[in-house]
């Protein structure tokens, strides 16, 4: 079966500018990433700050341009698409943020942040629209009556669902969570882990799990890829990686989990 | 061993012209051993931001201390002036900010900004140099000259989180706060964080009160947990009691919500516990236990009064009515 994301010797190079505005060099953010990504399947990429992670995300959601290498969305090249293509295209991948509250319009209502990817798109006409905000919205848990409210009046862990909700209005196929559940208390943590794995099936949705906490990618993830200066130095099964890690940077993300990890009790139970 | 900061019976509330009062702290009581580290857990909301600050008196406009007091080598610090407890933020009790990016100059060098603080409380300029090395060095080892002349983007965030915590020991404080110092750092940075602090207690009998909202951080690192829901203590206790075998239907459920390190994918549940619903916002009149609405365990008195903190075992105490209360 073809895979539905598959990305190939990716690189991504930034041109450093020095405080005169001339070149300081080249950083190399990413230096050739090579991974593909079934349908509703899950793969998380670890790894410590400076890895490379947040750039593959930008570059697979079509918002940074790779300087070479190809990312195949259904078989098509990214790269070779023209503009209309690609706008085409972008839909099917949706990227949610770390930060909610930086990432939504503080002055629109809920509604209107859920409508507006619809609006943009053109694709779901007008008097459509009200009904499917009401679905995209009960689809992630937030009831009919919190339309008319704006993100300051969420809690955070409703304003990431909110988030959600945008990015599912388009009916992506890849949603990437760069980072999504970092900034969550656990509780919340939790039940926005637990919202993805329920509408994963149901959506038939891969997921581009983006993290540097090892114990959150080993259980929402089928794969784990760790990367390392650009590249990915290590990719197995969650179980393989997590029980085995072998290189050291996966070593030292295992060792942090775990000397953190006193094990959750069952007590009360 | 004796304690070196006693806080009673905290009240801390926010007055917003829209929704009135909103109660952050409701008679918060601990005290912190010299050379202890105490965890403080709580999720957003918990009121654990308005703790780290009150025990300075920095709370920030709108909120308002309503009672209490934090005492500190016999004073009350709440009752001092703006003076007295200038000489005492930093030279006795430092406080460390989650974001290090802000809390940095981003023009100055990170030498001159450890200096600064030494200046403020009246170091000489040649002492201040040395001060200054003393306290990069220990930090950053062989690196500290480099460091020193370095400005804060220059820095990753590991390394910025360093500076900070030199300035806070710069002036040998006997008590660091330190409010989610790690959550912008990655595992293995904010693991190097810890190790730090640890290291700091063995050598200079360092007190730490580190807050945090992750259970996983304190795991191993803190003596002490305690663990604040909306306002309140629910329980407090040794580490090891608190984190393997809690008993306060909160702390039980939010441990629950960990995933476990290791997965098997075959045997595992499909779905993470979760706690229903989400955190109350507490007012003036609000009674009985702030838990009731949530916890799986409620009983007819739960909504009636709230719960007393009352001791198990081992300095181990819960406010639940399932241990009397």
């Amino acid at each position: 079966m073809e895979p539905l994301l598959s990305v190939a010797g990716l690189v991504k190079q930034y041109v450093r500018t020095g405080p005169a505005g001339g070149s300081r060099g080249i950083l190399t953010a990413l230096d050739g990433v090579t991974f593909t990504l079934a349908a509703g399947r899950t793969l998380a990429v670890v790894g410590r700050s400076g890895s490379g992670k947040s750039t593959l995300a930008l570059c697979i959601a079509g918002l940074e341009r790779p300087t070479a290498g190809s990312i195949l969305v259904e078989g098509r090249d990214m790269a070779s698409l023209g503009a209309t293509e690609l706008r085409a295209l972008r839909p099917r991948i949706q990227l949610v943020f770390q930060d909610p509250a930086a990432s939504l319009n503080p002055r629109f209502t809920a509604e209107q942040l859920v409508a507006e990817p619809l609006q943009v798109q053109g694709r779901v006409p007008a008097r459509e629209r009200p009904g499917r905000v009401r679905l995209l919205m009960e689809c992630v848990g937030l009831s009919a009556a919190m339309r008319s409210r704006t993100p300051g009046e969420f809690s955070g862990g409703q304003r990431q669902r909110l988030a959600i909700a945008r990015a599912l209005a388009l009916e992506p196929r890849v949603l990437i969570l760069d980072e999504a559940l970092s900034a969550l208390d656990c509780s919340v943590q939790a039940q926005i882990a637990n919202l993805v794995a329920e509408l994963q099936p149901a959506l038939r949705l891969s997921c581009l799990f983006i993290t540097h906490d090892l114990r959150m990618a080993g259980w929402l993830a089928d794969e784990i890829a760790v990367m390392e200066r650009g590249r990915i130095v290590e990719m197995g099964s969650s179980e393989a990686v997590v029980e085995s890690p072998q290189h050291g940077v996966t070593q030292s993300l295992v060792a942090a989990a775990r000397a953190r990890g006193a094990a959750p009790p069952q007590a009360g139970r | 061993m004796g304690s070196i900061l006693a806080v009673r019976d905290l009240h801390v509330a926010y007055d917003s012209p829209t929704a009135g009062e909103t109660i952050a702290l409701a008679g918060v009581s601990f005290s912190v051993e010299a050379g202890e580290i105490l965890g403080i857990l709580g999720e957003s909301g918990s009121g654990k931001s308005s703790l780290a600050a009150s025990l300075l008196c920095l709370l920030p406009s709108p909120g308002r201390i309503l009672g209490g007091s934090v005492v500190f080598q016999g004073k009350n610090l709440l009752a001092l002036g703006e003076e007295e407890l200038r000489g005492i933020r930093g030279a006795c009790i430092s406080l460390i900010f989650q974001e290090p990016t802000l809390a940095l100059h981003p023009t100055l060098r990170v030498g001159r900004q450890v200096e600064e603080v030494l200046r403020a409380h009246g170091l000489p300029a040649a002492a201040r140099r040395q001060n200054a090395e003393r306290v990069l060095a220990a930090l950053f080892g062989t690196e500290a000259a480099r460091i020193s002349g370095s400005y804060p983007h220059q820095l990753s965030g590991g390394q910025r989180q360093r500076v900070l915590i030199a300035q806070a020991i710069a002036c040998g404080p006997s008590l660091l706060i330190a409010d989610e110092p790690t959550a912008a750092l990655d595992s293995v940075t904010e693991a190097e964080i810890l190790e730090i602090f640890a290291r700091l207690r063995r050598e200079l009998h360092l007190a730490l009160v580190l807050i945090t909202h992750n259970p996983a951080l304190l795991a191993g690192f803190a003596d002490r947990v305690l663990v604040l829901y909306a306002g309140q203590v629910a329980e407090v206790g040794p580490a090891g009691a608190v984190l393997a075998a809690p008993q306060h239907p909160y702390t039980q459920a939010l441990l629950r919500c960990l995933p476990p390190v290791l997965t098997r994918r075959e045997t595992r549940k499909p779905l993470l516990p979760v706690i229903p619903g989400d955190a109350p916002r507490m007012t003036a009149d609000a009674v009985g236990c702030r838990f009731e609405p949530r916890c799986t365990e409620r009983m007819e008195q739960c909504a009636a009064r709230s719960p007393l903190l009352t001791e198990l075992a081992g300095a181990h105490s819960v406010s639940c009515f399932k241990f009397g209360g």
